[in-house]
């Protein structure tokens, strides 16, 4: 009785700050949260966010750094660049008005263009000593993305996309150049600015690198390193590696004191492993500033571009120091003080690390990483360009300036518009290339840009969310393709392909959203009002203080606090509050003592809900005016209900998974679990139920599915279409597929399968389709192939030309292959075009090189250079365009159709990574029916079960049969979705099987099915395919389900479903008897029934016939 | 047609257990039992055959076939699927399509449309269809439709139907173009398409479909289009037996017309387990029986199998030789006509079958004739 009190005072007793008696409060339907936030920030938001922010900010920064044009002749010459925008897309050539037409992005893929505005920028310049200034000059085009601030499409409504052969679930976020449309991949790299301390083994180096990036452009690695106790300083434009006392010392720190607590503090095991070091600088006889400068000089890679006088040994090394080394750390005035800091912070990390190695940083957290985006690299590509424009452009004056006598005033204009296209060009050349090679910032990056795969609308989707690393793919490494835990809600930890990019290609998360940069000049205000010192006026023994954290913002140290988590808490206000930008990150990093803000661009982050004092602070009241559409989502952010999290800060935090998981620590709540997947891995049904890998197979395999592509699809020409004649949205979906309009656009039907054995025709993954289903439809896809021909001009005037066919001879009729054509030359669109037939009857002159402009047009000769169709199987001409290209040829574009039914060999998939190919196409009344008569599509063979563990696909199947008994959708939302006992009452309520088995009838023979044949000896099923056989249910197999407690599930398996035995066993005797008798008791008064394997049965006789007797003993018998 | 579970033998029976069937095929021929004949008898095979209508309905039957063989039961099943003839649109002339659906899927949906026409007025497809197509084995639709605006529409208006004149193009569109004499013979019964609300294409102003359609005779294993149902199938007649309590469960445990049960509750639960209306609960002198009274609403979802309450009880079975038929025309006949023609087909079959057997038996026996004076003489390979 002790105990049971026990029990009921610790149940009273609050338990995580909650009693049994609290109401769970829970925030219905919260999820609605994700709608609204992908209203606002879509699946492809991070691409055109950061399109938008070249265009609009990082564009004018570009032009404002190299704004100035000067000239080496005429030191007078004033030419300014004061403004810089983008325009409308508009037509590349001015029409017969001289207006130049708005352009829509499907004439540009229709015409091979290049969706492109025109790039214009505000001069000013003297000429005639007078200062002119001209607007909108246009110094080039720039494509633009579609969907951003400067497309036409850019907040259309439906019927407005449609008038311009747009389709509305169409993401954006990709490029059209020349045609095809070409997505800039989210770029993943180490982060910028920030100390990465790592310990080298294999040589025994403990390093602290940090690569500095600044607007400029400059980028450097500097490195601290530690190795047998000496710990040095390395970067490249050093010859040789710099003693930390000696580089400390040339950084304006003269003192050996100061220098041992700046770096060690009063820790005495880091001064311990510290002095050894200040040693080192006196062996070399370095003890002042001055004498460690001209140390530092004598070492520094000469790099000399100009001619002139060496500068003495000191100002070469400080002007090194200054400019070159931790360029991302400011030096105001000559004052050196905030580098010998951050190299002091970089040497206490090696220190740090030195004693303890667990505080090393991982590469591969993702808090450490930051993403690149088109923006981002766009603008790399747009200084080269516009560098190189300037530099061309200064040439051009200086060569016109330097003509002795010119008859008129220069006027910088007019060579401008002589000056061609570098930039237009640039622009193209990158993006259709995916080449970005820009020298001036010693980048060379090659595949940068994929063609936008139109396999399906979801692989078209999934391209936008991808992320590729600048990881070496060929190296056989596991850490930075491994699944990082700091990965949760921010990356798809399923969807990566397999094989050598396995894990290095990445996908974004549901509700991810990528930073852009925030200016950091007011939030340095606000760290110092709310108190942080300034940490140039601290010493070591202060920095490294018990109480006192350092502060630093994007990698660099701005301060000192003594109170962190107030300021941290304060700061948080502010953000809550919207004084601070929401996208700014801060946490406390209690290891280093230090509170890290974060501003700059390229950290993902995502939405979580506000917890405080265990409420969440988004209640029913909130999701009600979400849902009545008074409230948005920026709403929820601006009132402090909602905050955007970034990796480095979500780990500083105590995040709820469910309201009923909220504890006193707890800071945020989860809007919705489904989000750690990314848009392809949610369209699985129940992905919680399966084998990981499973839902990995799937992603790669969903891509490839036929089905709709967009709404403009059939005025789409493209190389290759493929669409399903009838697509259906699925009957078990989940809400992933319904917020990225895949149930709008489907990839698949729903089919009636038998998981049976068929035939044998079914064996390793193959699977039998009835023909009649075939007939009605089923699987029936089309392909669309483009094909193009040119009508060139050529320079010596002549052109090709497309004639109408000619009769041969006498004849009436025209040559079979010439049948389908046209008197344009061109075949009639819904001809059929059998193998060898012409479609285009173009002809080329024979002489394209001499020039003929003597030569009377009619004279010149023509051969024939016709296209003739290719494929052996027939098809049809679906649609013939002609239009003219940007560069004024015409082009004729023709698409071939065929429609394709299922054939043996086809790949068909269900959605769980379970791929086959078509064994068997059977008619319909050779397929089994059950009692209602329905006889399946297809037929999938139950080996494909036991060893892939796609469970979520046995519930997808009975989520199936439900919904379509009750004419319901039902839901296969990861960690949700319909419920399978729902779903088995739903059965019931249908007068089905609760489990979804159904008893069929063979077509062939008409007699019920029954089970697979058994062994004579153990009456267990036979073993191995020829057979027939079972799939056995092995040993591990067996351990599995031992652990798992499955007890049930193994009886099933191991006797009921094998061979299960009834024995007539004596209780008596304990030996087995028969009908009820024991023979050897001569008795049937104590015999007991019993149900045992056959095996064990059989185990027993042997026992027996070799003089050993297993006794039977039993305890309840019936 | 109902029957009293004690009165069917157990030899009749397909037993079901809880996680298999076992005595699925008939054991009813010679051979079989020690001292039992059991050849066919055509006096026994009439005494016991029976049909019997259960309803019977323009679109969907359902009857009762009992005391054929399983072969025989699924021969019919399967004609009807894939061997009675029908009438179904073969080849269309396309003059003109601008609808949105491309000329080959607007054709497979026009082969899909069932159409009522009687097919033993037309004789077999042709061979060669450019050059045999008559009037006696053709049939000619045609479709002519253009949408356009409709006049003195209110504005607003979002409905295509009330926007637009033809925005959809139904079966019903199809236009029987009478060749030769068919406009005579088929005066009484046009041909047409069976369901007059089939969708064929939506169409949207401006744009229009043209075409003339040859429909031709033939049967289903050519074309699932040719088939005159939906599906046929039989279910086998649902067998429940009860047991008295306590008995050992096995072919001696002793039959029984009622269970009593404990409570309602466990009455209830009892009747549960079986579709609706399987099971009746009575209440006699205080004490709740259950009875089994209609077996062949059950389901046979075997769900009484796994309430370990009734272990011992109930034994599942179904008689294998009952079958309950249903046949779902698509409309090309009334479903009632169909199970005739298959009947027709059937005994053409055996016609042929037994015409090749006699020729079999008389080549045999005329080169027995020929073979007998040397039969181990070397036999000459051809």
């Amino acid at each position: 009785m002790d105990d049971g009190n026990e029990d009921w005072t610790n149940l009273a007793r609050p338990y995580r700050g909650l009693r049994p008696s609290d109401p769970i409060k829970s925030v219905e339907d919260k999820w609605l949260l994700l709608p609204a936030f992908l209203k606002v920030k879509g699946l492809v938001k991070q691409h055109i966010d950061s399109f938008n922010y070249f265009v609009d900010y990082d564009l004018r920064a570009i032009m404002e750094a190299n704004c100035k044009v000067t000239s080496d002749v005429d030191p007078r010459f004033h030419f300014l660049f004061t403004d810089i925008r983008v325009g409308t897309p508009v037509s590349e050539q001015a029409d017969f008005a001289n207006q130049r037409q708005p352009i829509t992005p499907h004439q540009c893929r229709l015409r091979d263009a290049t969706y492109s505005a025109p790039l214009m920028v505000d001069i000013e310049y003297i000429r005639d000593n007078k200062r002119i200034q001209r607007k909108d000059v246009v110094i080039g085009r720039i494509p633009i993305m579609l969907r951003s601030n400067k497309c036409v499409l850019a907040g259309a409504n439906e019927s407005q996309l449609a008038v311009m052969n747009e389709c509305p679930l169409d993401p954006g976020g990709y490029f059209v150049v020349k045609g095809t449309e070409k997505v800039i991949l989210v770029q993943e790299q180490l982060s910028k600015n920030r100390i990465i301390v790592e310990i080298d083994s294999a040589k025994s180096i403990i390093s602290a690198s940090v690569t500095s990036s600044t607007h400029s452009g400059l980028k450097s690695k500097t490195y601290v390193n530690m190795r047998k106790g000496l710990i040095v300083l390395k970067h490249n434009s050093f010859s040789e590696d710099i003693p930390i006392v000696i580089a400390l010392k040339a950084l304006g720190v003269q003192s050996d004191k100061e220098i041992l607590l700046l770096c060690a503090g009063n820790t005495e095991s880091y001064q311990e492993a510290f002095s050894p070091n200040l040693e080192e600088s006196s062996r070399a006889g370095v003890y002042t500033i001055q004498q460690a400068r001209e140390w530092l000089g004598a070492r520094v890679r000469s790099m000399r571009r100009m001619v002139g006088p060496r500068r003495p040994n000191w100002e070469e090394g400080l002007e090194c120091l200054v400019m070159i080394v931790l360029t991302h750390v400011p030096v105001v005035n000559m004052d050196l003080s905030a580098k010998a800091i951050y190299v002091a912070t970089m040497t206490r990390r090696v220190l740090m690390a030195h004693e303890d190695p667990k505080l090393v940083d991982d590469r591969d957290y993702v808090g450490n990483k930051r993403l690149e985006l088109a923006g981002q690299l766009l603008a790399l590509l747009f200084e080269d360009l516009f560098k190189a424009y300037v530099s061309e452009l200064k040439k051009a004056f200086d060569k016109v300036l330097g003509k002795p006598a010119r008859t008129s005033a220069f006027d910088p204009h007019t060579t401008m518009l002589l000056h061609g296209n570098p930039i237009t060009q640039g622009f193209i050349r990158a993006i259709s290339t995916g080449n970005w090679s820009l020298k001036r910032f010693r980048m060379e990056r090659a595949g940068v840009t994929h063609v936008l795969s139109r396999l399906s609308y979801i692989s078209a989707l999934g391209m936008m969310t991808r992320i590729s690393s600048q990881f070496e793919k060929t190296r056989k490494v596991s850490g930075p393709r491994a699944l990082q835990p700091s990965q949760w809600g921010m990356l798809c930890p399923s969807d990566t392909p397999e094989g050598e990019a396995c894990g290095l290609v990445k996908n974004l998360a549901l509700m991810t959203h990528i930073t852009t940069d925030v200016e950091e000049k007011p939030l340095v205000k606000i760290i110092t009002l709310l108190g942080v010192e300034d940490i140039q006026l601290s010493t070591g023994s202060e920095i490294y203080g018990p109480t006192s954290f350092v502060v630093h913002l994007n990698g660099l140290i701005i301060g000192l606090t003594r109170f962190p988590s107030r300021f941290v808490a304060q700061f948080r206000k502010l953000r809550r509050a919207g004084r601070i930008n929401e996208f700014v990150g801060i946490y406390i990093n209690h290891h280093h003592k230090t509170v890290n803000i974060a501003s700059d661009g390229g950290r993902i982050c995502r939405p979580l809900i506000i917890v405080e004092r265990m409420q969440p602070k988004v209640t029913n009241e909130h999701i009600q005016m979400l849902k009545l559409g008074k409230l948005a989502f920026e709403d929820f952010l601006h009132q402090g209900l909602v905050e955007y999290v970034d990796v480095n800060e979500e780990n500083d935090s105590h995040i709820a998974l469910y309201e009923k998981d909220i504890e006193p620590s707890t800071t945020h709540l989860e809007i919705e679990p489904f989000t750690i997947l990314g848009a392809v891995a949610g369209l699985i049904p129940y992905p919680h139920h399966n084998q990981s890998p499973r839902n990995t197979y799937q992603c790669a395999m969903g891509k490839q599915a036929i089905g709709a592509i967009a709404y403009n699809q059939l005025n789409r020409i493209d190389t290759l279409l493929y669409l399903l004649v009838y697509p259906q949205q699925p009957m078990v979906k989940t809400k992933t597929i319904e917020l990225v309009g895949y149930d709008k656009l489907p990839a698949g039907q729903n089919a009636t399968v038998a998981i049976m054995s068929y035939s044998g025709y079914d064996i390793e993954d193959a699977l039998i389709l009835n023909r009649a289903s075939i007939e009605r439809g089923y699987g029936r896809c089309q392909v669309f192939r483009k094909n193009t021909a040119i009508i060139r001009k050529y320079p010596n005037g002549t052109y090709d030309r497309l004639v109408a066919p000619s009769k041969v001879g006498t004849e009436e009729k025209l040559p079979k292959r010439y049948e389908i054509l046209d008197d344009d030359g061109l075949a009639r669109p819904g001809e059929r075009v059998d193998p060898d037939d012409v479609y285009v009857n173009k002809q080329s002159p024979k002489d394209t090189v001499t020039n003929s402009l003597t030569v009377n047009p009619a004279q010149v000769e023509y051969r024939p250079t016709p296209l003739t169709y290719k494929t052996k199987v027939a098809g049809y001409i679906d649609r013939v365009m002609i239009t003219d290209t940007d560069n004024d040829q015409a082009l004729v574009k023709v698409l071939i159709r065929q429609t394709r039914i299922p054939e043996l060999g086809d790949k068909f998939s269900s959605r769980h990574g379970q791929k086959g190919v078509v064994g068997l196409i059977v008619p319909q009344e050779d397929m089994p029916f059950n009692d209602q008569g329905i006889c399946p599509d297809s037929i999938m063979n139950p080996h494909g079960f036991p060893s892939r563990m796609t469970v979520g696909k046995m519930i997808e199947l009975l989520a199936g049969k439900a919904g379509v008994l009750r004419g319901t959708l039902e839901y296969g939302t990861a960690f949700g979705g319909s419920k399978v006992e729902d779903m088995s009452k739903i059965l019931i309520e249908h007068g089905f099987s609760y489990s979804g088995k159904d008893m069929l009838t063979s077509g062939i023979t008409g007699e019920p099915l029954e089970a697979g044949p058994r062994a004579i000896l153990t009456r267990q099923p036979t073993e191995g395919r020829s057979r027939d056989g079972g799939l056995r249910l092995g040993e591990m197999e067996r351990d599995c389900l031992v652990g798992y407690g499955a007890t049930q599930l193994l009886l099933e398996r191991l006797m009921i479903s094998s061979d299960q035995f009834q024995v007539h066993a004596c209780q008596t005797c304990g030996l087995m008897g028969y009908n009820g008798w024991c023979p050897y008791c001569k008795s049937s008064k104590k015999m007991a029934q019993l149900t045992i394997p056959y095996a064990a049965k059989l185990l027993f006789q042997e026992l027996i016939s070799m003089n050993v007797v297993p006794r039977l003993i039993m305890d309840d018998a019936a | 047609m109902n029957y009293r579970p004690g009165d069917i033998d157990s030899r009749r029976l397909i037993k079901l257990h809880k996680e298999y069937i076992s005595d699925i095929s008939s054991t009813n021929y010679p051979g079989v039992y020690p001292d039992e004949d059991n050849s066919w008898d055509l006096v026994d095979f009439k005494k016991h055959v029976k049909l019997e209508f259960q309803y019977v309905e323009e679109e969907r039957i359902e009857f009762d076939l009992v005391g054929i063989d399983t072969s025989i039961a699924n021969a019919f099943r399967r004609i009807i699927i894939s061997e009675v003839p029908t009438v179904a649109i073969e080849r269309v002339y396309v003059y003109d399509n601008t609808s949105v659906i491309q000329d080959e899927v607007l054709s497979h949906r026009l082969g899909l449309i069932p159409l009522r026409i009687d097919p033993r007025m037309l004789e077999d497809a042709p061979q060669n269809y450019q050059d045999d197509s008559t009037d006696r084995n053709t049939m000619v639709f045609s479709l002519d439709v253009t949408c356009a605006d409709r006049d003195g529409v209110r504005p607003g208006t979002t409905d295509p139907e009330k926007l637009y004149i033809n925005s959809s193009v139904y079966a019903k569109d199809l236009q029987w173009v009478p060749q030769g004499e068919q406009e005579t013979i088929f005066a009484s019964d046009p041909p047409r398409a069976a369901n007059p609300n089939i969708l064929i294409a939506k169409l949207r102003p401006e744009q229009s479909i043209h075409l003339e359609m040859h429909a031709v005779k033939s049967i289903g294993r050519d074309h699932t289009k040719f088939s005159p149902v939906g599906t046929a199938f039989y279910r086998l007649m649902p067998h429940i037996q009860l047991l008295k309590p306590g008995d050992r469960y096995d072919e001696e445990s002793r039959k029984v017309d009622k269970l009593e049960m404990a409570d309602q509750e466990q009455a209830k639960r009892f009747q549960d387990a079986f579709s609706e209306g399987v099971i009746e609960v009575k209440k006699e002198r205080g004490k709740y029986y259950v009875r089994v009274k209609a077996p062949r609403r059950d389901n046979v979802t075997r769900r009484i199998l796994e309430l370990r309450e009734f272990d011992g009880m109930v034994r599942l079975g179904r008689v294998r030789d009952w079958f309950i038929y249903t046949i779902e025309s698509t409309g090309q006949y009334p479903a009632v006509d169909i199970f005739p023609v298959a009947l027709g087909v059937f005994k053409s079959k055996i016609r042929t079958l037994k015409a090749e057997a006699e020729k079999l038996r008389r080549e045999w026996e005329g080169s027995r004739e020929e073979r007998s004076p040397d039969p181990d003489k070397d036999v000459e390979m051809e």
